[in-house]
């Protein structure tokens, strides 16, 4: 038997979204103006068709049609929907399926979403031409009857006539075609009130000939979120609330949770820029709206910034954010509840009775403090083992520099706590051992897997990846999972000290994956990868291999991505740029 | 149904263990092409029956026993795997490897037989620990599979997962540990009432001076027994490979295992008698314990083509999950088919003890059946960790068209009794499912796909699929 909801909560929508995508630049600002201004989340594909014809996205679906992944969802029921549109629009059209499309989207497209009982989805898609619409909603209709037992066919779609409107309902949901437009509504209501606005779009319509010269290019995609009506889901709420019970969250998140709190509006576009794309997410959010205590998750765009991102030999991701921990535990009071305030600072006191124990005095409050803003992490293909063990995979090495508001304060207060906390390790199942060593003045000291043949006989090789170490020195702090890392962070900071390196952005945080160096290290762990794929992905030897080069290829195509987030005159911006140029 | 052991007793020894040759009313057909892959190779493609109908016994079996020829890429490729297995350390991945090999070896019958032998000298790595040493039993029991026992035994003797699993590291001149010598005679060779305990002892002194260092087996001379010992009526200074020796001299020895072998190969419902397996055993001590003639003697006999063995065991999970794949020729999740594996009763690499696992009806109770149905379902729905082994491919590949070709090709394929008596009702089935899934509007594409699924499915849990 049909199932009417089917109707409603997939095929509409389903060609809704698909249809979107290859909606191109026309009338897409008539769209959102005929769906309803409070919905949730606003979504205009203004140029889709053209996000598929960029070089890119060409290339890295050129490299997927070729993953075997790709030939196994070619036979899951979700192709299979995907299927039967490209059929309809085959059989409507008379043409292949992306000329039927982009005719059916010609005059663009946009959907707007909210949740719970009064939400629901309107969506507006405007052809080419009246009949091109009318041609695909027969075959539609046909081939949905077709399918049908005898008793129910003739009931499935019933046409109404209301007020001077004629439309058709398919369960719940409506739609109507009025002119090359498809309205659609998951339920009579949303329909009939973006048949409204329609009218009231029509009679306000002006001949904007010309006018499209004038205007930047519209982005291939842009979702708007209204992060007012978002902070009223209650799950929201519960995430926003301060003062908060979740000290953890605030510590991690807060500032950018405060983002959603202070801006009305969320706005994201997928722009293309020459070979590139790049995504923009806006918060009208201000800095001077930061609530206080929180600031420290931001630089003042002034006098603080953020430390330039390390590069170090085949560097596959680097960061570089600020975070004032000082001004965070400073302003705790204003954020936290009196229960987590109680519970985090007997912490604070519990955790410095208990290493002292084995020689520490640090409270982790004080080394918050000791700790400066600007903290910097870094992963790097690591091509050389520091063990004796043969390890053919090799994994990345990662490491963590914080620079240090006191250096020799925190030598003394929090050093011997990581002292300390290798002897512990040094008893522990692994039995891993102690060792020290220099390096241009540095004092390293870490701890190592035991690599005696008896030991490795037993053990994971994965773990002769790593040997953990620290140091602390040139007014940082460096922790790294390799000895050569920790190393190569010195080497780096040496070099950025002697060449003055600085930021010149406001940015507050920025990141760099070399997508072309992630290719390698896939290469670098290209065993351990192939038997995964094998043994977990059912795929043979050779195809796993192949997998994995095609993968390594599509990263490399890809190149990189960039980031860089920060506040600017109009509130928060947030650019993922992705490729290279 | 004929009760099989009235079936088997008919047989005469002197005939009873001769190749069978196809008669009028005895003919070599998709059954017993099937049943034979089954039993000697974990299951069987629709290609591989059809090729092996329009063949003979006598061709199929000898290259059953031979294996494909060209195994450097196989061999090359799984070396590769297996160092990276070990080198994870992971016990799951160690099982998934062997599933692997299981599934796409080019000579399946000595992976049968490897996996019999691991039963026969069931070491377990919960004590052993160490990845490394249980793949050096498993090569070597690969090694003797189809091999002479005696040579097998012998290795098995000095092997170190084995000195570990049964404590041999500890028996010392002065304090001997029995509990090799226990298992040499009662599981490994003789069985149960072919030794005496005083045998045990003086076995158990001559296998003395063995340990285990760097996962090599080293011999320590100060630490062996190198007093005279009586074994089982012969007496010298005897050391561990006299113990092996001397046992393989014994009769018992010979039929113990001849009896084995039968139960794994041929049936676990009859009971043959000494006289009826008298040729074999003869014949087996004779040919110094060679393994690969008497497994080809058995899969060539007029009894192993007889009602007293086709279907007369219960699938072992191994056996029911490789042989799926197998017959659906489609590729999975190994680590999840070891999973299943284990959820079923069969722990590769970690049998319950040194008895290994008692098998037969102890394989399916309300608990095991139920998973079986559902690891049914996982490797017919075309998607999720078997999703590569869709019986909609299989049904497409082959030009299998309409409700009723589609169940008839699945009976035929898994139970081979295409007219089976539930084909009608799986047939209406179908119907009823295409009618819901148009309405769904599902593609006609996807409603075969569908379809095929689920008479796979269906089929495939019908009872006599877990019988082999």
């Amino acid at each position: 038997m049909i199932d009417t909801r089917l109707c409603r909560r997939f095929i509409l929508p389903a060609l809704a979204g698909v249809l979107a995508l290859f909606a191109a630049d026309r009338a897409s600002g008539d769209h959102r103006s005929l769906l309803p201004p409070d919905d949730l989340v606003i979504v205009e594909v203004p140029r889709g068709s053209e996000l598929l014809d960029h070089p890119l996205a060409t290339r890295l679906l050129a490299g997927l049609e070729k993953s075997s992944q790709w030939q196994g969802l070619k036979s899951t029921p979700q192709f299979d929907r995907l299927r039967l549109i490209r059929r309809l629009i085959e059989k409507a059209s008379g043409e292949d399926w992306k000329t039927g499309l982009r005719k059916l989207t010609a005059g663009g497209a946009a959907v707007a979403f909210s949740p719970g009982k009064t939400g629901g989805v309107t969506a507006v898609i405007a052809a080419a031409d009246a009949k091109a619409l009318q041609r695909f909603i027969a075959v539609a209709q046909r081939h949905v009857r077709s399918r049908l037992p005898e008793p129910q066919r003739s009931g499935v779609y019933r046409t109404v006539r209301k007020a001077g409107r004629e439309y058709t309902k398919v369960g719940e949901a409506a739609f109507a075609l009025v002119g090359n437009r498809l309205l659609f509504g998951s339920n009579e209501r949303r329909l009939l009130d973006a048949l409204k606005r329609l009218d009231l779009v029509k009679r306000e319509e002006r001949p904007q000939r010309g006018a499209k010269a004038d205007r930047p290019p519209a982005p291939y995609l842009r979702v708007s979120v209204n992060a007012a009506g978002l902070r009223k889901l209650p799950d929201v709420a519960k995430l926003l609330k301060l003062p908060a019970r979740e000290a953890g969250a605030v510590a991690l998140l807060g500032g950018w949770t405060d983002l959603l709190r202070n801006g009305n509006r969320l706005a994201a576009e997928l722009v293309p820029d020459g070979n590139s794309l790049e995504l923009r997410v806006r918060s009208a959010a201000t800095r001077a709206a930061t609530t206080p205590g929180l600031t420290g998750f931001f630089t003042d765009g002034k006098r603080e910034t953020i430390a330039p991102l390390l590069q170090l030999p085949n560097t596959i991701y680097a960061a570089s954010w600020y975070r004032d921990y000082r001004s965070l535990w400073n302003g705790r009071s204003k954020l936290l509840t009196a229960k987590s305030l109680k519970t985090i600072e007997e912490g604070d006191e519990t955790i410095r009775k208990q290493f002292s124990v084995i020689g520490g005095k640090m409270l982790p409050s004080r080394a918050f403090s000791l700790m400066g803003p600007r903290f910097r992490a870094v992963a790097v293909r690591q091509p050389k083992s520091e063990y004796r063990v043969d390890q053919p995979s090799r994994l990345p090495a990662g490491g963590l520099a914080i620079e240090l508001r006191d250096e020799s304060a925190f030598r003394d207060e929090v050093v011997p706590f990581f002292r300390g906390l290798s002897l512990i390790l040094t008893f522990g199942e692994q039995k891993m051992l102690l060792y020290k060593s220099k390096y241009k003045g540095a004092d390293l000291a870490g701890l190592r897997f035991r690599d005696d043949a008896a030991s490795a006989s037993q053990a994971d090789h994965i773990r002769y990846n790593f040997a953990p170490t620290y140091a602390v020195t040139r007014g940082h702090f460096f922790a790294g999972s390799s000895a050569t890392i920790v190393r190569q962070m010195i080497d780096e900071i040496d070099r950025q000290s002697r060449e003055r390196a600085a930021v010149r952005t406001t940015a507050t945080e920025m990141q760099r994956l070399s997508l072309t160096e992630a290719a390698q290290a896939v290469r670098d762990f290209g065993s351990t990868l192939t038997l995964a794929l094998s043994f977990n992905g059912g795929l043979s030897v050779a195809e796993s291999k192949r997998e994995l080069e095609l993968l390594a290829k599509l990263l490399a195509t890809v190149g990189e991505i960039t980031t860089e987030a920060g506040f600017d005159k109009r509130g928060f911006l947030y650019r993922v740029r992705i490729g290279k140029n | 149904m004929p009760d099989p052991q009235r079936q088997f007793d008919r047989f005469d020894p002197e005939t009873a263990w001769q190749a069978y040759y196809p008669l009028g009313t005895n003919p070599w057909n998709a059954e017993k092409v099937a049943h034979l892959y089954r039993r000697a190779a974990f299951g069987v493609s629709a290609k591989t029956v059809k090729e092996g109908v329009d063949s003979s016994p006598s061709v199929v079996v000898p290259r059953l026993l031979r294996g494909a020829r060209d195994r450097r890429q196989f061999d090359d490729e799984y070396r590769a795997l297996r160092e990276e297995v070990i080198r994870s350390g992971d016990p799951k991945q160690f099982k998934a490897l062997w599933l692997h090999r299981m599934l796409y070896s080019p000579h399946p019958l000595q992976e049968r037989m490897t996996l019999f032998w691991h039963n026969h000298f069931a070491t377990s790595n919960a004590k052993v620990g160490n990845l490394r040493m249980m793949q050096r039993q498993q090569d070597a029991l690969r090694k003797h599979a189809l091999g002479h026992f005696g040579e097998m035994l012998q290795e098995m003797t000095r092997d170190p997962a084995m000195i570990l699993w049964l404590d041999s590291n500890t028996n010392k001149k002065g304090k001997p540990n029995e509990n090799y010598a226990r298992e040499v005679f009662e599981l490994f060779s003789l069985g149960v009432g072919n030794y005496t305990e005083k045998d045990i002892q003086e076995a158990a002194r001559a296998l003395t001076g063995w340990d285990v260092r760097n996962g090599q087996a080293v011999f320590n001379p100060a630490e062996h027994d190198a007093g005279n010992k009586t074994i089982l009526g012969r007496t010298g200074p005897w050391a561990a490979g006299d113990v092996v020796r001397i046992a393989l001299e014994q009769p018992a020895c010979a039929r113990f295992l001849v009896r084995k072998i039968f139960r794994e190969l041929v049936s676990e419902t009859v009971e043959p008698s000494d006289r009826i397996l008298k040729p074999l055993v003869t014949e087996y001590q004779l040919r110094n314990y060679d393994t690969g003639w008497l497994v080809g003697r058995l899969l060539r006999s007029w009894v192993f083509y007889s009602s007293a063995a086709i279907g007369q065991k219960i699938k072992p999970p191994v056996d029911f999950l490789v042989g799926t794949v197998r017959m659906l020729e489609g590729r999975v999740s190994v680590r999840h088919l070891a999973d299943v594996a284990d959820s079923l009763g069969q722990s590769l690499f970690y049998p319950p003890s040194v008895n290994g696992w008692d098998g037969g009806s102890d394989w399916i109770n309300s608990t095991t059946l139920l998973r079986r149905q559902n690891a049914m379902f996982e490797f017919t729905r075309g998607t999720g960790p078997a999703g590569r082994c869709d019986p909609a491919g299989l049904v497409r590949r082959n030009g299998v068209r309409g409700d009723e070709a589609t169940v008839r090709f699945f009976l035929e394929l898994f139970l081979q009794q295409p007219r089976h008596e539930s084909l009608s009702r799986i047939v209406a089935h179908l119907q009823q499912s295409r009618r819901r899934l148009r309405a769904q509007l599902y593609t006609d594409t996807a409603v075969e796909q569908q379809l095929a699924r689920e008479a796979a499915h269906l089929v495939g849990t019908l009872p006599e699929y877990q019988l082999m």
